[in-house]
């Protein structure tokens, strides 16, 4: 899947600057400061902002697990079926061992457990699936659950948008975002160096060793 | 199953007390045997207007809630788009133009189309005004639009009452009198009201995710925005009519979905079909008070409002937690 | 010595005349007037208030037509320095404008009244309904203007209505005149009243949802249909209720008296479809009276004397005897209305 020269304007500014972007299959993660233009490229992706350039050629059914979103005062098995058409959200709810809230009040739930219901059903329910900062707001388990989920899906495209850049050391593909532009892209090993990060998010970035995994700090 | 027995027992009850008290009593016995007086009061007035209103009652509460989960607003109510005070020009537009002898005023005659025809115009201007910027733009383009035609009226009725001291305050009527809807009206009542129903059933799940998301909605192929205008189109005419009809009828839209999403939830799954369950039996019982059980003719909305203010305070001081879906 | 005395003596003469006419020409004064003077006065209005007048009132104010037709028939026509504007409209369909002073002021009344206006007119007194000016009466008050207020719109009958007449013969020093009224009036009611109780259904407005204003017991239009031979099928309501054609239906009234809907064709266009009109003995014998917005709903809305013509007016409705629009014109020529002057 491929996104070629995509530069997308949002209120006449144009946040997003002749970006070319490869995804694969499994997990792919997009690096960047806050204003670089993640969440707008993923919006670009599903089509609710359009173009001034470029295209993107993303094929199958997209789904999104966005960072923000209005409470709903039903049941999660309710905003699990919305939008309609039954799908496999058991699997992925055991998996996040979210099982026991099928029928609570979706707005009793703290915002964490909330984002996995959503990113459960993104799961479930796309080829494409897009989330928008997935691992923020969620506590250590949770974030491990996670990654085990998105780490075991081969067969789905993943595209997330992150802070996180240990999640990025998991993934089969990582670009840096800077500014509207991609300024480099590919396996995680070549693209997060010390060097690179740094200049990414304009800070010193040291990368340690530690039981065999690499690990990031400022 | 449960469920839904409370509701069916109650609309069966208020049709009955409808039937019977209103604008003049009609005795039990008459109701089985209809004899001279009765049978025309029966025939003509009474078994359309208790018809009218429980349609009303329904397709009014649908609309609201429909409304509120659109607009993500539990206070939305089905005149979102300025259907009630378009509607309430245009019925006041013919008799301002009757009253001073203008020109055009044979639109007398047909005033209920004019009435419908600027709840219509209402919408329209809305949906210009509001058009890009999604659920802010709709909900103040409702608002401006609403205030501009509430001013004309206010200066037309002054006007009028002016120039004309025996012509009784026109306001009256136009804030809901349910009393003498003819079967004619009834038809396209039923048609709209029955559309309302299935077409918010069918989609309930759809509307659901626009309520929670623009961006899942988009992944999903639905474009938030124009599907949000299209059922405020939807809306408009259903409100529309009734307005052209009856007059205002207000509160019934904003409390029956605000009991049942309390009650039982707040899924568009459960709030299209109990707020039309729900919405029968609020209005048939508002009418019976209304059409004259205080000697004289009360506009329907004062009374909802009254029946429809303890429950909502019962139920939100209560804190009754819904069920299940 | 002749000239001088002559002169003293013709100089004391007419000092003694002057003086003997001037004494005389003042006790003549002094009789000349009533022994004691009618003004100043208090009396108590219909509001409660005392109000008390120091001398005759030069400048009279009207803001309510039923006290317009009480102080032209006093005579105090050419007192009258401003009206409102439906009491000059009630005067033009009599054509008798020239009761008024021919630079008379028409005051707004609505939707307030207009105090600056009135203020600039140095008005001595204002008269005005209860009913009329409502909680505007402290703003008269304030801007210090006397203000007199009759009910007569809440009369319930031609008594009550009398008794204003006689009140305000005795603010105006007319009591004579107050008193000629009332007997034209209790005389033109003897010759028109009747006997009867054929069951009346007066619609005083129809709403465009067939739901109509009609008028309960205690109602001076009750008063009116009761002395015109008739009964108001609705004296078992009250004030002046909104009811349905339900109502209409279950009370099948024999006659049924409406005031016109703006325009004749409109009128008959909402009677005609008033639902279960059909089976109303009114329409189907056709017994339906639609009264023109003008001179005929004056005479039965506005309780002063004119209103005794009303009672003759319903009678011919009545008996049948008068046509299905009652017009302007028709009223004129067959009861030949006048507002007496004393």
């Amino acid at each position: 899947m491929l996104i070629k020269a995509l530069s997308v304007k949002l209120n006449g500014k144009l946040i997003l600057k002749e970006v070319r972007l490869e995804l694969v299959k499994g997990l792919n993660v997009i690096l960047g400061p806050n204003g670089s233009g993640k969440t707008t490229l993923l919006r670009s992706i599903i089509g609710m902002l359009k173009p001034e350039e470029g295209e993107i050629q993303v094929e199958g059914e997209r789904s999104y697990a966005p960072a923000e979103f209005f409470g709903a005062d039903m049941s999660v098995l309710d905003v699990l079926l919305s939008g309609g058409a039954k799908k496999h959200y058991q699997e992925y709810l055991e998996i996040l061992g979210l099982s026991e809230f099928l029928n609570r009040n979706f707005s009793t739930l703290s915002t964490g457990e909330k984002r996995l219901i959503l990113i459960a059903k993104a799961l479930a329910e796309g080829d494409v699936v897009l989330m928008d900062e997935p691992t923020s707001g969620l506590d250590l388990k949770n974030q491990a659950k996670l990654k085990r989920v998105l780490l075991g899906l081969k067969s789905k495209t993943i595209v997330v948008c992150t802070h996180d850049i240990n999640l990025a050391l998991l993934a089969d593909r990582v670009a840096l975002l800077k500014n509207g532009r991609i300024i480099a892209q590919g396996e995680p090993k070549e693209v997060l160096t010390e060097a690179l990060l740094s200049e990414l998010y304009d800070v010193q970035v040291k990368k340690v060793w530690l039981d065999g995994h690499s690990f990031f700090f400022v | 199953m449960n469920k839904l027995l409370p509701f069916f027992a109650l609309l069966i009850l208020s049709f009955f007390v409808a039937l019977i008290y209103g604008e003049v009593y009609i005795p039990p016995m008459a109701l089985l045997h209809p004899k001279g007086a009765y049978a025309i009061i029966l025939e003509r007035i009474r078994l359309p207007t208790v018809f009218a209103a429980a349609m009303i009652g329904s397709s009014l509460a649908v609309c609201g809630a429909v409304m509120q989960m659109l607009l993500r607003n539990p206070l939305m109510d089905p005149y979102v788009s300025g259907t009630a005070s378009g509607g309430a020009f245009g019925a006041v537009l013919s008799y301002f133009l009757l009253v001073f002898n203008l020109p055009l005023s044979y639109l007398i005659y047909v005033s209920p189309l004019i009435a419908f025809v600027f709840a219509l115009l209402s919408t329209l201007i809305t949906i210009a005004i509001g058009r890009r910027t999604g659920v802010y733009g709709l909900v103040v383009g409702g608002v401006v639009v609403s205030f501009i035609f509430s001013s004309a009226v206010t200066i037309m009725i002054t006007l009028i009452s002016d120039r004309f001291p025996f012509v009784p305050s026109v306001s009256f009527w136009l804030q809901g009198e349910i009393v003498a809807v003819g079967w004619r009206g009834d038809v396209l009542l039923f048609v709209l009201t029955v559309f309302l129903i299935v077409l918010g059933m069918k989609h309930a799940r759809r509307i659901d995710l626009v309520a929670i998301s623009d961006e899942m909605s988009y992944a999903r192929g639905v474009n938030p925005n124009s599907y949000r205008y299209t059922w405020v189109v939807v809306v408009s005419l259903v409100s529309g009519y009734i307005v052209s009809l009856v007059g205002i009828v207000g509160f019934v839209g904003i409390i029956v979905p605000h009991i049942v999403r309390r009650v039982l939830g707040g899924s568009t799954t459960i709030l299209v079909p109990y707020s039309a369950l729900l919405g029968c039996p609020l209005l048939l019982l508002a009418n019976v008070v209304s059409s004259g059980l205080l000697g004289t003719i009360i506009p329907v909305t004062a009374i909802t409002s009254l029946i429809a203010a303890p429950i909502i305070v019962y139920v939100m001081v209560k804190g009754i937690a819904h069920q299940s879906a | 010595m002749n000239r001088t005395i002559l002169a003293v003596v013709l100089l004391v003469v007419v000092l003694v005349i002057g003086l003997a006419v001037t004494v005389i020409q003042t006790r003549r004064g002094v009789s000349g007037s009533t022994p004691t003077s009618y003004y100043p006065i208090t009396l108590k209005d219909a509001s409660g208030q005392n109000v008390t007048i120091h001398s005759e009132p030069q400048r009279i104010v009207s803001l309510a037509p039923s006290d317009t037709q009480f102080l032209i028939a006093l005579g105090l026509g050419k007192q009258i320095v401003g009206v409102d504007y439906y009491s000059y409209l009630l005067l033009k369909y009599l054509n008798a404008t020239s009761d008024l002073p021919q630079n008379v002021t028409i005051v707004n009344t609505y939707p307030s009244p207009n105090i600056s206006g009135l203020v600039a007119l140095h008005p001595s007194v204002v008269i005005d309904e209860i009913g009329l000016i409502g909680n505007y009466a402290s703003d008269l008050s304030q801007a210090g203007l006397t203000t007199f207020y009759t009910n007569a719109d809440y009369a319930q009958n031609y008594t009550a209505v009398e008794s204003y007449i006689l009140t305000l013969g005795k603010l105006f020093d007319r009591n004579k005149e107050a008193q000629q009224v009332v007997n034209w009036m209790n005389q033109k009611i003897q010759s028109f009243e009747t006997s009867g109780d054929t069951s009346v259904a007066y619609l005083l407005w129809i709403n465009p949802d067939h739901t109509f204003y009609t008028a309960g017991s205690g109602n001076f239009i009750n008063a009116i249909i009761q002395l015109a031979g008739g009964s108001n099928v609705f004296s078992n309501t009250s004030g002046y209720p909104v009811l349905s054609p339900s109502r209409l239906i279950l009370a099948n009234p024999q006659v049924i008296i409406a005031q016109e809907l703006t325009n004749f064709s409109y009128t008959n266009y909402m009677i005609n479809t008033m639902p279960g009109i059909t089976s109303v003995s009114a329409y189907q014998q056709n017994r339906v009276y639609i009264m023109s917005e003008n001179l005929p709903t004056f005479l039965l809305d506005e309780p002063g004397p004119l209103s005794v013509y009303a009672i003759q007016m319903i009678k011919l409705m009545i008996e049948g005897k008068a046509p299905h629009y009652v017009s302007s014109e028709w009223v004129e020529s067959t009861l030949n209305v006048t507002l007496p002057v004393f």
